[in-house]
This record gives structure tokens, sequence and C-alpha cells, in this order.
């Protein structure tokens, strides 16, 4: 097992290793609809967002098959700062954020039905650049500082019904509904004596749209748990902008996810998960920019490291690699992670407290850029029973 | 857990959702930074580049009696110049040991004139300046070299002819050196003189101040001093004083009438430049073929720019620094001419003439900024009517002379020109 494990962690380096970079600069996270944002919990990340078919609570508003498998009225919320740093000829900083990525509850119905609701991230579309550039006029150059923002994102709200359709097989459904803002501002400020305005403006720019999510998980064995989701957004995104009252449609891809959980032992379980998400089919609706198929992988293990009478500890590794869907200046960008997380199960069951440390990186084939980030997840679950 | 207590941690979880962090700013290089923008667009707006662009020039704001000095030269190439003034208030009693004493004698009458040293030019020997008794009477407002008294009621020439009609010599003060005022010591005269102003129950007819020589002073507002000697305690005396309550200077040189092409700014006639600018919402601007939208777009700055003509002949060019300062006009100058109501001062449109620097076609920048700011903002269903400016010295009749500047009619080398620096509005495209 100790081999397996090695064999896990050098697999995972080698994900995270930077890739050569070359060309121009576009910051991750500007392209498109921003960065997108899985409504996972902290013990998901910790096994590279492995959410399709867990062992054990899968807590992760991913697949809504997985609610059947609660027996018992919840809630549950995850916190994730991350700090993240820029390094490249082009630009640098230190960036720090903090989301809320899922916030859900659950209340069984029945003895095979379980309704759930939440909320989550969807995309990301925070970040912020400065600069100082010179002006060229005919009294002579002048020097200003302009930064640019952007703020805000796109959250998904949930309606969630899974179900056993008999001893192995359960089955879900998820309503969702898209909505989000973005607050974008302009500002440029010359030099103080030049006695030149100062240029700010600002734009918010709204997301509405709905979707839905098929999930199934299958129990061949007691060791095996295997899953699919299928999302599909038939309405796309209406955006509008409410400074200048223009809308556009977005359509929003269908994407499939595959996963499966094996018990391996009684204290160990592994993860993994693939997904794809087309797209390339919204390429047209992004003039000036394209998006390419988004594909993800990622697993991990899970130790049972203590046990006592009615509480236990885990200890879980784990590592994922991601294509994000927004084509940058040609590039397709990627992000990686290597994750660590530490989970308790209270009380049999009534309380979950989880937290995982993430290392990673982003960057794309042609940006003269790169992010590290580290980034933590926490999550605290209580059930009434 | 109730189901209301459920959904109440639902709602502020979901609250909490919105509470996202945000990011912080990072450093990139200017061309390789994401996100939209809109650049920053310069237009030089010549006379023809605009929908209408109209200017005149008025005179008659200030006068020398309004001016906030009193020039006197002669033997100069420029011109002859002779200051009149009156001192109306002579105090004659005072208030002593609860009484009221009358003057028993005015000792020690002295006319004391401040001296603007840098306008003022003695000639090498010296300069001799003469204060006299005037002959007549005549008016502050409408004095001038020919008349006495010129109002479109009277008119009144010179006993003496041109120049003004003087009495006695009442002092004298030789200057070769400039210094921070002037003293005519009135003497043995200065009893009666003043016991004359204050007895007659008119207007007396003051005094005048002449260069008897050559050479040029620029006074402020002279001020009569005095030693009043009480009836009741002749053993003191009290120091008083007392302001010209009329002052003017005459000269020998006509008014200049409007010009062609010409446009003045200043001087003792407070010369005002009115101008009328209808500004297209869209303009072509430098380094491109394109036009821009400047209305509904931030005006980083304006500047109405006129174009310095060669200085104007002696002695009408302005002898000194001056300020000038650009007015909203409140209506139409071509319905009210020069009484047209003139609005506020365009914050931050204040100008130094530095005279000495200004040669022919030097640009005099006036900042319009804010003015434009408020064209720009009008909404863009709405028309903005033409703006309106009067240009005029901060202190109207502080300089002897004014400064000239290219008009719209005149030569094309000199024509005034708008610039305005602008950003139009950056239209966030969806997504």
């Amino acid at each position: 097992m100790r081999r397996w494990l090695i064999a896990v962690l050098i697999a995972a380096a080698h994900l995270l290793s930077p890739p050569q970079v070359t060309g121009q600069l576009r910051l991750l996270g500007t392209a498109g609809l921003g960065r997108p944002l899985k409504p996972v919990d902290a013990r998901a990340r910790a096994l590279g967002d492995a959410a399709i078919a867990l062992h054990g609570s899968n807590l992760s508003a991913i697949n809504p098959a997985a609610l059947a498998r609660l027996n018992a009225a919840g809630i549950w919320v995850s916190y994730q700062p991350e700090s993240r740093t820029v390094k490249g000829e082009l630009a640098n900083g230190d960036f720090e954020t903090a989301d809320f990525p899922l916030v859900r509850v659950a209340l069984p119905v029945s003895n095979r039905w379980v309704l759930g609701a939440g909320f989550g991230g969807y995309f990301d579309q925070d970040w912020g650049v400065m600069f100082t550039d010179t002006l060229s006029l005919s009294t002579g150059d002048l020097e200003f500082e302009e930064t640019r923002r952007s703020d805000g994102g796109i959250s998904q709200f949930r309606i969630e019904l899974g179900g056993r359709v008999g001893n192995a097989l359960s089955l879900g459904m998820t309503g969702i509904y898209y909505s989000g803002e973005s607050r974008l501002s302009v500002s440029r400020v010359f030099e103080v004596d030049s006695a030149f305005n100062s240029f700010f403006t600002r734009a918010a720019i709204q997301y509405q749209g709905w979707g839905a999510a098929f999930g199934a998980e299958y129990r061949p064995l007691d060791e095996l748990a295997i899953g699919a989701v299928a999302t599909w957004n038939p309405s796309g995104l209406t955006v509008r902008n409410d400074t200048t009252n223009t809308e556009a449609d977005v359509d929003l891809p269908i994407g499939f996810d595959i996963g499966a959980s094996l018990q391996l032992s009684q204290e160990l379980v592994a993860a993994v998960a693939l997904g794809w998400t087309n797209w390339s089919a919204l390429d047209d609706d992004f003039p000036g920019r394209s998006a390419a198929d988004a594909y993800r992988i990622g697993g991990g293990i899970e130790l049972e490291a203590l046990t006592g009478r009615s509480s236990s500890l885990f200890v879980r590794l784990g590592g994922r690699f991601e294509r994000l869907p927004f084509v940058i200046q040609g590039g397709k960008p990627w992000e990686r992670s290597l994750s660590l997380g530490l989970g308790a199960v209270l009380r049999g069951g009534r309380g979950r407290l989880d937290g995982t440390l993430e290392l990673g990186g982003r960057g794309a084939e042609e940006l003269l850029i790169e992010e590290d980030f580290t980034r933590y997840t926490f999550s605290v679950a209580i059930f009434t029973s | 857990m109730s189901t209301p207590r459920h959904a109440a941690l639902v709602v502020a979880l979901a609250l909490a959702v919105g509470a996202c962090g945000r990011d912080e700013i990072i450093s990139v290089d200017s061309e390789a930074a994401p996100g939209q923008t809109s650049q920053t667009r310069e237009a030089l707006l010549t006379p023809d580049r605009l929908d209408a662009w109209i200017d005149t020039l008025y005179s008659g704001f200030a006068r020398p009696s309004s001016a906030t000095y009193l020039q006197i030269e002669e033997g100069t190439p420029n011109l002859i110049s002779r200051a009149l003034f009156r001192f109306g208030i002579i105090q004659d009693s005072v208030f002593l040991a609860d009484t009221v004493s009358r003057a028993l004698r005015f000792d020690s009458v002295r006319v004391v004139a401040g001296m603007d040293t840098l306008r003022t030019v003695l000639s090498s020997s010296g300069t001799t300046l003469r204060l006299l008794a005037v002959g007549q009477q005549w008016d502050a407002r409408s004095a001038n070299w020919e008349f006495a008294v010129d109002t479109s009621g009277a008119r009144i020439a010179w006993s003496a002819g041109p120049g003004g009609a003087f009495a006695e010599v009442l002092a004298e003060a030789t200057l070769t050196e400039l210094a921070d005022s002037v003293i005519f010591e009135l003497g043995a005269r200065g009893d009666s003189l003043l016991r004359s102003w204050v007895d007659t129950t008119q207007e007396n007819t003051g005094l005048a101040l002449v260069v008897s020589d050559s050479g040029r002073a620029v006074l402020t507002a002279p001020r009569v001093q005095y030693r009043l000697v009480p009836e009741v305690e002749p053993d003191t005396s009290i120091v008083l004083r007392s302001f010209a309550n009329a002052r003017t200077f005459i000269f020998d040189r006509s008014v200049l009438p409007n010009l062609q092409g010409v446009l003045r700014i200043g001087g003792v006639d407070g010369w005002r430049v009115f101008a009328e600018l209808i500004i297209p919402d869209s303009v072509p601007v430098e380094g491109s073929t394109s036009r821009f939208r400047m209305r509904g777009a931030t005006i980083n700055k304006a500047e109405l720019i006129f174009v310095s003509l060669p200085p104007p002949v002696a002695p009408f060019a302005a002898e000194t620094d001056f300020a000038a300062t650009v007015f909203d006009l409140a209506d139409d100058f071509r319905v009210y001419g020069a009484k047209t109501p003139v609005g506020d001062a365009v914050l931050g449109s204040e100008l130094a003439f530095r005279v000495d620097s200004i040669a022919e076609g030097s640009e005099l920048r006036f900042n319009i900024t804010r003015r434009m700011a408020t064209w720009a903002r009008i909404a863009s269903d709405s028309t903005p009517g033409p703006i309106r400016l009067m240009v005029r010295s901060l202190v109207e009749g502080g300089t002897f002379g004014f400064w000239e500047v290219g008009a719209v009619d005149g030569d094309v080398r000199y024509a005034p020109v708008l610039r305005v620096v602008f950003t139009p509005p950056i239209e966030f495209t969806v997504p």
C-alpha cells in the first residue's frame, strides 16, 4: 500500500509542476465568465474534488443522488479563503480572497427521498490590476495610473431531490438557478500637478439563467460506489449591462461527470472523478475570445486514522488537474493542486468538521504569468441525528 | 430544530454567500493589462471644427477713477498723465474731556501716497513730483485730458486747455530713488488749505499730482495726514488722516478703437472678450481620422487657448503682470452687448499674464475644465446650449495697458483654439 501511496504522490507532484509559458499576459479569471467555482465541501476538496460518488456522507452539491444516502436532516457550510501569488515579468502581486463555495441543507422527506437546497459558487470574477502609463499629448507626455477592477461573480441556487430506487441505486435531480453580478470599474489618475481630472467609470453586469443536473449513484458492491452526473442548462445565461441597458444571451454547456469510490479496507477509501463540459459550444458567444471544452480529473485517498467511541478522525490526500474553459490568448488555462485534509466525524455522525489545505497553481501555455495559490477549505456540518 | 429555524438559518447562510472577500490589486505591465478600458483623447478644436465660434470685444468696464492706482507721467515717449484727487472729509473737531473741541489749527499737514516701485520709472537725474491745487471743479468719473466734466449731460473743458487747470504749487518732492511712498509737506499752507476744504459747502477742487520734469510714477490712493490742535487743549495735538474720496488720472491718449481680428484683455478701460462656442457632440481627435463622442465623456482637461498678437503699441501694452480669468455669461451677448449679465467665474481658470515673457504667438491657456465638464454632463437626450464665456482681467483697472490676442475673424495663425482632453465612457460589453 505504501508503494501505491508513493505513486499517487508522484503523479500529483507531476500535475503540479509548472509548464513553460510564452506569449502575452492575460490574467487568469479575466476572460469569459471568469474562473469556475465548484460547490464542494472540504472533504471533496481533500480528495481532489472527487465528489461524484463517495463512501460516507457526500456533502458536495455535485451529484444530487448522493443526497439519498443521508438519513437525517442537516445543514452545512464551507468557507474557503485563498491566497494567490501572481508571478511573471509583466505582473506580480498577492491576492487574498475568501468565498463561501457551499451552503446547503438537506431534509429527508421519506425513507427513500431526501430534499435539499443549496447555494454555491459557479464563476468567480474577482480581479484587479494596476499599472502606470504615459499619455502623449500636444503639450508633452503625461503619466497616469490606471486601476481596473472586477468584483463579483455568478452563484448557483440549487433545489435538489435524491432518492433510492433500489438497494444499490440512487437517483437525483437538481434544479439550478444561476444569478450574479460583476461590478466593473476603471479609474485613471493623472499626475497631481497636471490639473487633469481623473477618469472613473463603473458598470454592473448581471447574470441570470437556469439549468438542471441529473445524477445517479450505483453500489454494485458494498466496497464500490460509482456515480455519474449530467448537467444541462437549457436557458443559458441572460447577461445584462445595467449601465447601457443592453442584454445578451450566452449558452451554457452540458457536462458529464463520472466518479467512483472504492473501500480499500475498513479504514481506507480511494475516490476518483472525471468530468467534461462542452464549453466550446459557446465559442460564438465570446467574440474576440474563445471557449474550449473543460475537463477535469481528480482523486484522493481517505484514511480513518483514529476511531473513538462515537467519533473518528480522517486524514486525506488528493490531487487534481483541470482544464479551464475560457481560452486566453490562444492558451488553454489549467489549474492543478495537491491537497491534504483532516476531518472529524463527531457524536456518531451528528457533526462533521473538515479542513483542507490545497497547494496549487494556475497558468496557461500562452501566458507570461502563473498563479500559485494556497487554499483552505473549512466545512462544518450538523445533522439532527 | 423547527422548520422556521431551519429557514432562518438558510437565509442567513445564503446572505453570507454574498459576503465573499475581494481581491487585492496587482501590478501589471500596461500593455498586458486585462479588462476593458477607454483611451484618453485629445482634441484641438479650432473654430472651423466647432459648429460655431463667435467672439467680440467690449470695453468701459473700468476707468481711471476706478483704477487701483494713479499714474503720473511726463517727458517720456509714452504719454502725459496727471492725477487728480480731493479729500472730501476733513475732521476738524475732536472729543476731549467730555466736550467737543474744534481745531485751533492744523499742524504738520502732509499728503502721502504709496508708490508702486515696479511700475515707477525715474529719470537718471531724478524725477520731481509736484503737488498742485486744481483751479476748477472736475468730475472724477468723467474727467479726461480735454474736459474737466465729460458726461452725457454736461461737458466742461479745462479752463487752461487740455491737460487740466492748475493753480499754485503746494509742494514738490524729488525722487532720486524708488521708495515705498512719497510725502508732500504742505508747511504753512496746510492749515488754510484744510480749513478751506472744511468751511466750504461745495466740493473742493482738490489737488493734482504731476511730473514736472520727466519720469513716471505709479501711486496708490493718496491720504492727507495732519495734527489737529484742539482749542480746549492747545498744548496737545492729535494725528488724523483722511483718504481721497475722489481720484482719477487724465492722459493725452484716446481709447483705442476695436480692430478686426483683435481681442483685448485688461487695461484701464477694462477690455473684455466675449465668446460663444457651439460644440458638436463628437469631435475629431489627434492621431485618428475618426470622430469621438465628447458628450458624456469625462473631461480630463479643457483649455481655451488664445494666441498672443505682437504687444500693443506703447503705452497700451500692459506695463506689468496681471491675472485674467474666465466667467460664464448668463445670456446672449449678441442681444445684450456689453450689458450681458455675467455669471460665476469658471473655477480654476485664472491665468497669470507675465507680460515680459509673452511673445507674439505665445499661447495663453485658460483652464475651463469645469465648464466643459458641465457641458459634457448634459443628458444625451437634451440639446446643450452654446458655451458662453467672458474673459477679463481679474482686477479690472489694475494695469494701464492690456494684452491683445487673436480673434476668430483675424489671422488664422492667431485664431483661438479649444483644447479638450477627454475620456469617452467605457461601453462594457456583455459578458
